[in-house]
């Protein structure tokens, strides 16, 4: 079937569109990252029940951070007990200034079934217009976006992952995807500058250096498995992004906080103090990566799979292959890395760095440098 | 080698000083010597199966494959490694020796996956009979104070604490935990499945190991070139290549037949191939023949074994002929394509059996004397001998600089560009001759004028070759490559890998999480239930679990006001 040009230009022009979009909305992350809110230790916990959420969730042996949730709820009740005494007076408030309690169980931090303790998108309230608005133009960008994967899909009658600009468009898409998702469950709007910047640039070579015409595939990509194969890739690929951004951050807050910690006065203090607790981007990058990990996996199975029925083997350590596995041990390392005593913090941030390097090596610079049966995927 | 934050004490948490005392000397008397030697044993064996050195072992596999992928290897790419001794023989010398050709089959590739293997079912054992043992133990007594857990509720209600308990354990066994109750206390846990996904990915991984060895040792893989019209039966003779397992016979290859009827390739008009198609006439040897249109990504299947399609290329039809025009030489020969975007082809075509012959001349050795007679005056002669070199040009163009070239890889306006030599092709010598390379050391060129070297395939032009002796090509065709495997293991892989699967899943999503109970009497004659709550692994949203369970939990035992709160009409207190 010819390749319908109308759909194809769409698809070219809605990707110009939703990078315009990306980009602005990375600026107004960047205006809320700049004038928002400072994180530090005092901060952190007047977040209250976020941070005691994240400290407990994060917590490697209950007891420690499950003490300094206490001590974060603590200052939360504390907070209330202030407000119920300088503001208006509440109604039936006993004699002894307590909190009078509700009916159903009360729990541990002070709230009641009914009255959920200070929610997350509380703690965002402060970020003020600029986080909204970038919030938005990322959803406008993300719908602009998937309608020019879609386009492209249509137009060449396939799945729109058959070459490496296509796959870069997918990459960046999931990305967001994933930002997008995580942003409904936990606070890391703030990371949103971080997250946009890599995906515009991302978005920006594969539409410039990577890109090619909408066309129909080779015959050994002839194959149901590119639909899953591909689509189980770049999802762990694009998943993978927002990890390595965390891990990132996780380093330069971390370091910021041991130079703190050390009495010393470290440089870019702004920027660090603007980051959200080293706990929290440590927590963010592992859940990410202990998701990816299992797709990367069922990827990897995949494509031995359609493999075994296009070369008459799974697995024959095609440099591609070769660079699969290598990733999928050096992430393997991190997870047990991030549980193993004098790794875990720093050391194991490190390997999922590594481990993410590894993927862009196995995502370009095999298909660019390295002679395998891989290499038609367009460069 | 868990992925858990929290060393379950089953975990391959580091055990500093705890064992030295059993390196120390034995008491004097007793077989001391033995003794160390196995506390030692014992010491190595513990840092083998610790996870310090699974993850080295994990890094250094990971490093270990890199040469791999950058040179090329002999299972892959055998004429890229021979590239490779020809531009930089010191350094693929240097490389060959330490295995980097053929990295993945390197016993120092094979001693890290061995190593970290040991090391895995050494920590994988224990930790299979813990968890067992875990399975059937009931979940721990609560602690004192539950107040002080990460998660914790109370109420009161008016049930007594008997009921509460009985009532909290149904309700809690409901949403799958499991459950112990203790006096006024209730202990429940839940997520044993992070534990069993856990030890299933990582037995699955062994299981995978076992898989691919068992599948190299009894499976096998051949090729085998076909020009169309013929075909090949599968045994090991048949093969131009044949790789066995070590424990596979040459009785145990499936009979089938395959006989090339055609190929063809497409390709778009800007030269990537768009299909390929060989047309095939095969099947078992006790049943009905049957066609079939064999694809990339689609084999045919017999039994065990399937026929891959592999590669095509060019074939030439080239017919030798004597002064008196009697064909001497008649046949097909496969081309090799230099490349895969114009398809430019070499083809090599070797006539030893002439019928004529042409002077010669012998050297002796020990002497340094040249003859060129026999000993009877009559001139020295041997078998004339043709060697042709020829490339196939599918879609031919002139450049001013290169000469011939191929601009497309389909055979719009194919050409035939020939040069040909006289001499002994050592076809004889015992050694194994490439038919696809012509050495033409000690052979003479034939000066074949420039225009008469360019040939339309099946034009009937005759090129001169010598004593009258002529070349026609006389056609193409095209042949393909066919790849025979067999892997009876695969399944067993192919279950292994969906266990990796499924373990990771289990281990890394589910989370282990402990909820406790206490319903207490307290003064105004009600119960005062306490619950607490602890996830014990990376829990991601455990406080939200806790409240949802706390506030089913407070459904069953419905709460009661408090003193507190009585001054409050609570028009929901049951």
């Amino acid at each position: 079937m010819p390749v319908d040009q109308g759909l194809a230009t769409l698809s070219d022009r809605l990707l110009f569109a939703a990078v315009l979009i990306y980009a602005l909305s990375m600026l107004a992350y960047a205006a809320a990252f700049a004038f928002g809110r400072r994180f530090t230790a005092a901060a952190h916990s007047a977040d209250g029940a976020d941070g005691a959420a994240y400290a407990a969730a994060a917590a490697p042996d209950g007891v420690t951070h499950a003490a300094a949730a206490q001590g974060a709820t603590r200052e939360v009740r504390s907070a209330r007990v202030l407000v119920g005494a300088g503001g208006p007076p509440l109604p039936a408030l006993p004699e002894s200034g307590a909190i009078p309690a509700p009916v159903g169980p009360v729990f541990g931090d002070g709230s009641s079934l009914a009255e959920p303790p200070a929610s997350r998108t509380s703690a965002d309230r402060g970020r003020g217009g600029a986080g909204t608005l970038g919030v938005a133009l990322t959803i406008a960008g993300w719908l602009l976006h998937l309608g020019s994967v879609l386009a492209r899909g249509f137009a060449a009658h396939r799945a729109p992952w058959g070459n490496m600009y296509e796959f870069s468009s997918m990459i960046a898409l999931v990305a967001v995807t994933a930002f997008l998702v995580l942003m409904l469950r936990y606070p890391v709007r703030e990371l949103g500058v971080f997250v946009m910047l890599p995906v515009v640039a991302y978005l920006g070579v594969a539409g410039t250096v990577l890109y090619v015409p909408a066309g129909p595939l080779v015959p050994a990509l002839h194959s149901y498995w590119i639909v899953i194969h591909v689509l189980a890739a770049t999802s762990a690929t694009g998943i993978f992004v927002v990890s390595a951004v965390a891990n990132a951050l996780y380093l330069i807050r971390d370091r910021y906080d041991r130079l703190v910690a050390a009495g010393g006065e470290p440089r870019l203090t702004r920027f660090a103090k603007s980051l959200p607790p080293a706990q929290n981007l440590d927590t963010l990058s592992y859940r990410t990566a202990a998701f990816a990990f299992p797709v990367w996996t069922f990827a990897i199975i995949c494509g031995a799979i359609w493999a075994e029925s296009a070369w008459g083997r799974y697995w024959g350590w095609d440099p591609k292959e070769t660079w699969a596995f290598i990733t999928w041990v050096v992430y393997a390392c991190y997870l047990h890395a991030r549980a193993t005593a004098g790794w875990k913090g720093r050391r194991a941030a490190y390997l999922a760095l590594i481990g993410f390097a590894t993927f862009l090596f196995d995502f370009y610079g095999v298909n660019m440098w390295v002679n395998g049966l891989h290499s038609y995927a367009g460069l | 080698m868990s992925t858990d934050t929290t060393p379950v004490g089953t975990d391959r948490t580091e055990r500093p000083d705890a064992e030295r005392l059993s390196t120390q000397p034995a008491a004097p008397g007793s077989a001391g010597p033995r003794l160390g030697a196995a506390a030692r044993a014992r010491r190595i064996w513990r840092q083998l199966t610790s996870m310090r050195t699974a993850l080295l072992l994990l890094a250094m596999l990971a490093l270990a494959a890199v040469p791999g992928s950058l040179l090329p290897q002999r299972a892959n790419s055998p004429s890229r490694v021979q590239q490779w001794f020809t531009d930089h023989p010191g350094w693929a010398h240097f490389f060959d020796r330490l295995g980097l050709f053929d990295t993945f089959h390197a016993p120092w590739f094979a001693a890290i996956y061995a190593l970290l293997f040991i090391s895995l079912i050494g920590c994988l054992v224990p930790r299979l009979r813990l968890h067992a043992r875990a399975l059937r133990r009931r979940p721990p007594a609560a602690p004192a104070r539950l107040s002080r857990l990460p998660q914790s509720a109370t109420w009161r209600t008016d049930l007594p604490p008997d009921q509460v308990t009985a009532a909290v354990a149904r309700a809690l066994r409901r949403t799958r935990f499991r459950t112990y109750v203790d006096g006024d206390t209730v202990s429940a846990e839940k997520g044993y499945l992070r534990e069993t996904g856990n030890l299933l990915f990582h037995v699955a991984l062994v299981v995978l190991l076992l898989g691919i060895g068992l599948g190299s040792l009894f499976g096998y893989q051949g090729q085998v070139l076909l020009l169309p019209g013929k075909g090949f039966t599968n045994a090991v003779g048949n093969f131009d290549a044949y790789k066995p397992g070590a424990l596979i016979n040459a009785g145990d290859l499936s009979p089938f037949h395959v006989h090339l009827d055609s190929f063809r390739a497409a390709f778009r008009p800007d030269g990537e191939p768009a299909s390929f198609d060989a047309h095939v006439t095969a099947g078992a040897t006790n049943s009905q023949n049957r066609r079939y249109d064999l694809q990339v990504n689609h084999p045919l299947i017999f039994g065990n074994a399937k026929v891959y399609l592999l590669g095509h290329g060019y074939a030439v039809h080239v017919v030798i002929r004597n002064a008196a025009g009697h064909a001497v030489y008649d046949d097909s020969v496969a081309c090799v394509p230099q490349n895969l975007t114009d398809y430019l082809s070499s083809c090599v075509i070797k006539a030893p059996d002439t019928g004529a012959t042409e002077p010669t001349s012998y050297t002796d050795r020990a002497t340094g004397r040249r003859y060129t007679t026999n000993a009877d005056g009559s001139p020295l002669t041997r078998p004339l001998q043709f060697g042709v070199l020829m490339n196939f040009v599918p879609t031919a163009a002139v450049s001013p600089t290169l000469g011939i070239v191929s601009t497309f890889p389909a055979a719009n306006r194919p050409r035939a560009v020939i040069s040909a030599f006289t001499g002994d092709l050592k076809l004889n010598t015992g050694k194994p001759v490439n038919v696809f390379d012509l050495n033409t050391q000690g052979m003479t060129a034939l000066s074949i004028p420039p225009a008469k070297a360019v040939v339309t395939p099946g034009d009937h032009t005759r090129v001169p070759l010598a004593q009258g002796f002529t070349l026609e090509v006389a056609g193409y065709s095209q042949w393909a490559s066919l790849q025979v495997k067999d892997d009876p293991a695969k399944g067993l892989t192919l279950i292994a890998a969906g266990m990796i699967v499924l373990g990771l899943l289990g281990s890394l999503r589910v989370r282990r999480r402990r909820v406790w109970l206490r319903a207490t009497p307290d003064a105004e004659g009600r119960t005062l239930i306490a619950v607490g709550g602890l996830a014990r692994t990376d829990a991601d949203d455990f406080a939200r679990e806790f409240r949802t369970l706390v506030g089913r939990l407070a459904q069953t035992v419905p709460a009661v006001p408090t003193a507190a709160s009585t001054k409050e009409a609570a028009p929901d207190a049951r």
